[in-house]
């Protein structure tokens, strides 16, 4: 049998057994808005910290993290340390929403904070927040899932073939499954990912340099040495400031936690523990990114020149003569990383769109069994419309999702005042909210006028955000007290 | 609450709950350090650690700190009813 069918048939048996596992998890679980968003609130730790590690890691953690390895060199080791410190905020504000979720029946982030500052603009607001932040993230991973299958069977499998199919499964198991569906594919597609990344990640360096260590010593002896010295390099290739390196860990930990779909998990957890248990657990899932990265630098002396970098993955399965069932494996791991973060992405697409967007901004009222039949319509249309872009887009994605990004970090004080300052009002709450999407968009669209060079933009943001709340707050009157209360007591 | 207004423990916290979650803030409070901050020697290359760059085990013994430092935190937490 040729290679790139033998890859191709591990591909489709991956696939295969994802859509199995999404399809039999929907028997688990009530026919509720709570069930299908929730999971009725039962998820165990096991559950949690896959779902957890695998939406976080998505076709960026295989395909793109490699790649800044490999141009950037120990740059990249911001993700590693941004992802680290920004989970730890969870441990603390996490049970406080789950408690918050079960007694008064919230299943997504704008829930919590429209009750707390009693405001239907900041649902809305929060909605379309989301919804720019989801559509570029979403089509980055299908183009993803259709790439790497196009690149192994070179071009056999088409991109538009090879995107819809991996998303035709996705559409398919959260529109019957719900979370569930999310929740049981990620424990599988976890597991994979963590173990083709950790051999991939030393068996590459080992076969290609004789090993970890003697492969950094070459670089470090090399005309590359430059992007081992910290903190690495830019994307023009020249030395990356300390500023650029520090902001961004500080402004991509903040807002780690802020995503909605991560945040919405609180709600999912069987309790306190379960969920404490999962951020404890977590750094054992985030320390993948040491061998992942390590792909990217194996290619560093062997293969210069790859443009763009992000493709050095599929480039060196290529290249090296690999077998046929390595780089099926190693595809599918590709597959699992992109689905398990497009499976979570478009769950809570539909449930922001139709719990925070229909009912709690426009004020329509629907009931439980209409909501999921809305959620399931958003999902399905989404996907649908993400596809199209997919096909048709080129530039400008990841700068789309940069911007959302900053935007979603805006989130942090308001999630911070909610549950530890009670002297934060609706006003300042608003006021700082809007201010600090706007001042990061500002930045962002004008780097030029930033007053340290290569600060990210997201501080600038954050800065006068917190400033404007503390200020407005501390000017009107406080909000009631029971909701307040609710909230710093919950 | 204190001083800012910020409401950091609830009332029914107990002083031992609250003295280990001071000393992970401690401890979280270093590594968010160690990794923000270009301490001298460590954002270099040698000495080579587990054959990685320095710079780059110095990171990974941030991810450990913060692991033990959550372990302790949680094995303090109070049983739930």
């Amino acid at each position: 049998m040729e290679g790139w069918l033998i890859a191709l048939l591990i591909c489709l048996a991956y696939l295969a057994v994802t859509l199995a596992t999404g399809i039999m998890s929907g028997f688990r679980v009530s026919k509720s808005v709570t069930g299908f968003v929730a999971a009725d609130r039962s998820m165990n730790t096991v559950v949690l910290y896959f779902v957890m590690g695998a939406s976080i890691f998505s076709s960026f953690a295989f395909l793109g993290g490699p790649g800044w390895a490999y141009s950037r060199g120990v740059a990249s080791l911001y993700i590693l340390a941004y992802g680290i410190v920004g989970v730890v905020p969870l441990y603390f504000f996490g049970p406080r929403v789950r408690r918050l979720g079960e007694k008064f029946g919230f299943v997504t982030q704008a829930e919590v904070l429209a009750y707390r500052f009693d405001s239907r603009a900041l649902s809305i607001i929060l909605t379309l927040l989301s919804a720019g932040a989801f559509l570029p993230y979403i089509v980055i991973q299908m183009k993803g899932a259709g790439l790497i299958l196009e690149t192994i069977t070179d071009g056999r499998v088409p991109f538009a073939v090879g995107a819809g199919l991996s998303y035709a499964v996705v559409i398919i198991y959260v529109v019957f499954s719900g979370v569930l569906g999310v929740g049981w594919t990620n424990m599988f597609q976890g597991m994979f990912m963590m173990v083709i990344a950790w051999f991939l990640g030393l068996y590459l360096p080992i076969k290609l340099y004789g090993g970890v260590g003697p492969m950094f010593e070459q670089i470090a002896n090399s005309d590359k040495a430059q992007m081992l010295v910290a903190p690495g390099l830019d994307a023009a290739g020249d030395p990356w400031t300390w500023a650029a390196f520090s902001s961004s860990i500080v402004v991509s930990g903040l807002g780690f936690m802020m995503w909605p779909h991560l945040f919405m998990r609180s709600f999912a957890a069987k309790s306190d523990r379960s969920l404490r248990r999962t951020v404890v657990m977590y750094p054992t899932f985030q320390i993948f990114l040491i061998p992942i990265l390590l792909i990217g630098f194996s290619g560093v002396l062997k293969y210069p020149g790859v443009n763009p970098a992000d493709s050095i993955v599929p480039f060196l399965l290529r290249e090296l003569t690999l077998s046929p069932v390595l780089v099926g494996l190693v595809c599918a791991g590709t597959l699992a990383a992109s689905m398990s973060t497009g499976d979570a992405i478009l769950h809570s697409a539909g449930s922001i769109a139709v719990r925070d967007g229909l009912v709690s901004g426009l004020g329509m009222k629907i009931d439980d069994a209409r909501q999921r039949f809305y959620i399931r319509l958003v999902v399905v249309m989404l996907g649908i419309t993400a596809y199209g872009l997919a096909l048709v887009l080129d530039q400008g994605l990841v700068d789309l999702l940069l911007m959302a990004y900053g935007g979603i970090v805006q989130i942090f004080p308001l999630v911070f005042a909610t549950f530890y300052w009670p002297r934060a009002t609706k006003a300042g709450a608003l006021a700082g909210l809007v201010t600090g999407i706007v001042v990061n968009t500002f930045f962002r669209l004008n780097p030029e006028f930033s007053p340290f060079a290569g600060m990210h933009e997201g501080v600038y943001g954050l800065t006068l955000n917190t400033l404007v709340l503390v200020v407005v707050s501390l000017l009107t009157q406080p909000d009631p007290r029971d909701r307040v209360k609710a909230c710093v007591e919950a | 609450m204190n001083k800012l207004g910020l409401h950091f423990f609830s009332p029914s916290d107990a002083p031992k709950y609250r003295r280990t979650r001071t000393l992970f803030l401690i401890i979280y409070a270093a590594a968010v350090s160690a990794v923000l901050f270009p301490w001298p020697k460590v954002w270099g290359i040698y000495p080579m650690v587990l054959g990685l760059p320095f710079l780059m085990f110095w990171m990974v013994l941030a991810v450990v700190a913060i692991f033990l430092g959550l372990v302790l935190l949680y094995r303090s937490e109070p049983e739930e009813n």
